[in-house]
């Protein structure tokens, strides 16, 4: 093998670790694996039925009627498929979407199949070729993606919600050509915490070259005026700053949404963002979905479903004080990660609570870092107090006990402990 | 035994000289805590200047030096594979031969000093020189795959004990 003089983790090295990371969760059981059934209060798994804590659905919205019956009708009216790519014809249900979701935003938006897809259509367009990207390690895996479409613009990774780093990079910038894109999330999946919106906002006013672009997918329905999400709501006014939406995850529904500074930017990103021509549309029982959310989203029914997920994650931080569980952070979020001391304690956590009737979500290597183990549960709508109040202490136990136990099988860690 | 990150102390007076000072502060120096990063200065006093390291992963080898090392762990650490490292000696033989010097280091990487469970344990191979009146690392070169057992007598089987106990 030829000497490496600069290393640069290959491309094909990061997939064969990558490879062998996610491997070893899936032959542990607890990840790639396909549900028998059921998507709310309940989920069955190997023939388990569990309490369901790992759903995206936050608000619990796929089993309204006033969906269903919008795919339904969608269904109906137009087929499961709109047979044409949307750079000639879209269906119908599109423009009536745009419009709820314009009113919904604040702004103009533009509708992709996906979020990942809104980015890979959206960054080439925005980004000029004179600008800088500064782009959070943790932003998700989607925007990571998108940027390396952009291969000549200069791109430096900022480590995790660092805003003392991000200004120090800015200040460097101040007098470079073009603008300079901060790329981040708004809500993190994995950890469960927001992008310090008012230290952006601050930043945004020290820094007239600074740009945001925030992908807002986990916050989006449950959080804002209209379930716009935090970011819009810092931000909607902002002609700097695009805002990543999505439609599923608390949307209930599919498709991504690009909530953009003028139609001017709308129609530049409908016209040159390559997967706005040449990817498939949302097909027309999603679109159905999309449109029967969106306007229960404008709805007087949205702020009471907000307040009730909100009864429920203070519920839960409640009961998890009471338990003393430690949390990778404090924020009240529908997401929460109870840190592990290893990947083998957070498989034996995630065995230990199906066994007792819980589903939840593994967090290891490489979708966290490989020293940030833990246990991601979330809390929905469909999870009653009851519920809650019945996970939350058998959460606790479960990581005690895996703790206990992977100390006391291990010598090494045995003689550490006294 | 305790698990602490050790502070780092003037460089001089802490890496002068024997094996153990020379040891203990190739682990200080490799761990850091979360937001900071590998003391590389002082790293670069503790290898020889003509140093390889060569890492074995399940995917390829790395031939590497101190400059490449530190771009790769640079570049993890950006990436976000580390936002923090705290590995440290559990055992360690010596064999001399002249002038060189052969360190089987066994070591376990965790999350934390207060972790009870390991993230990694495998050995690092070291050879060291003795330049300028100093010993100094000439090659280190682990396997991150081949872990070591200590319940199958591996920690005895290296000669050694567990760090810092008689």
């Amino acid at each position: 093998m030829a000497r490496i003089e600069r290393f640069a983790v290959s491309h094909s090295r990061k997939i064969d670790s990558a490879d062998r990371y996610v491997g070893e969760a899936a032959r542990a059981g607890v990840i790639l694996q396909s549900a028998q059934s059921g998507a709310g209060r309940h989920v069955v798994i190997d023939g388990r039925t569990l309490l369901n804590f790992g759903s995206c659905s936050y608000m619990g919205l796929q089993d309204l009627p006033e969906l269903r019956q919008g795919a339904h009708r969608a269904i109906d009216d137009y087929g499961t498929q709109f047979h044409f790519s949307r750079a000639y014809l879209q269906c119908p249900l599109y423009a009536e979407l745009d419009e709820q979701l314009r009113i919904m935003a604040g702004r103009p938006v533009v509708v992709a199949a996906s979020t990942s897809l809104a980015h890979l259509a959206a960054l080439p367009v925005l980004i000029r070729d004179t600008d800088h990207m500064l782009i959070d390690q943790f932003a998700h895996a989607s925007l990571h993606t998108a940027v390396q479409l952009l291969p000549k613009v200069p791109l430096e990774i900022v480590r995790h919600n660092q805003m003392q780093v991000l200004e120090a990079k800015l200040e460097a910038l101040r007098n470079a050509p073009g603008n300079v894109w901060y790329i981040a999330d708004g809500l993190y999946s994995m950890l469960g915490d927001f992008a310090p919106f008012s230290r952006l906002k601050e930043l945004l006013d020290r820094f007239p070259k600074l740009r945001l672009y925030l992908d807002d997918a986990h916050s989006i329905s449950w959080l804002g005026t209209y379930g716009r999400g935090p970011a819009l709501e810092h931000f909607h006014d902002d002609p700097r700053v695009v805002v990543a939406m999505s439609l599923n995850k608390a949307f209930s529904a599919a498709g991504g949404v690009l909530a953009v500074p003028s139609e001017e930017t709308a129609d530049r990103i409908r016209r040159c963002g390559g997967p706005m021509l040449f990817s498939g549309p949302i097909q027309p029982p999603m679109l159905g979905a999309a449109v029967a959310s969106a306007r229960l989203h404008l709805s007087s029914k949205l702020p009471d479903l907000q307040s009730e997920l909100r009864g429920r994650l203070e519920a839960c931080a409640a009961s998890v004080r009471k338990h003393g569980l430690e949390l990778a952070n404090e924020e009240l979020t529908p997401i929460f990660q109870v840190p592990c001391d290893s990947p083998r304690i957070v498989f034996d956590v995630a065995e230990e609570l199906r066994e007792r009737g819980f589903y939840c979500c593994v967090c290891v290597f490489p979708a966290v870092p490989m020293n940030r183990p833990g246990l991601r549960f979330t809390i929905t709508r469909h999870n009653t107090l009851e519920d809650i109040e019945a996970f939350v202490p058998k959460l606790a136990e479960c990581v005690s006990l895996a703790h206990r136990k992977r100390a006391s099988d291990d010598p090494l860690a045995a003689q550490a402990m006294g | 035994m305790t698990r602490q990150l050790a502070t780092r102390a003037d460089p001089e007076e802490r890496d002068a000289g024997d094996i153990d000072a020379l040891m203990s502060a190739f682990y200080e120096v490799i761990s850091f805590e979360e937001g900071d990063a590998p003391d590389w200065e002082r790293m670069a006093g503790l290898f020889s200047s003509h140093a390889q390291i060569t890492r074995l992963t399940p995917e390829g080898i790395d031939y590497l030096d101190l400059s490449s090392f530190r771009h790769m762990a640079e570049e993890l650490i950006e990436l976000g594979a580390f936002t923090s490292f705290f590995e440290y000696e559990v055992a360690r033989r010596l064999d001399r031969f002249g002038g060189v010097l052969h360190i089987a280091s066994a070591y376990e990487t965790r999350i934390s000093p207060q972790a009870v469970d390991y993230i990694e344990r495998g050995i690092n191979s070291l050879q060291l020189v003795r330049e300028e009146g100093q010993w100094r690392i000439l090659s280190l070169c682990w396997d991150t795959a081949a872990r070591f057992d200590p319940q199958e007598s591996y920690i005895s089987e290296l000669g050694g004990k567990l760090h810092g106990q008689n």
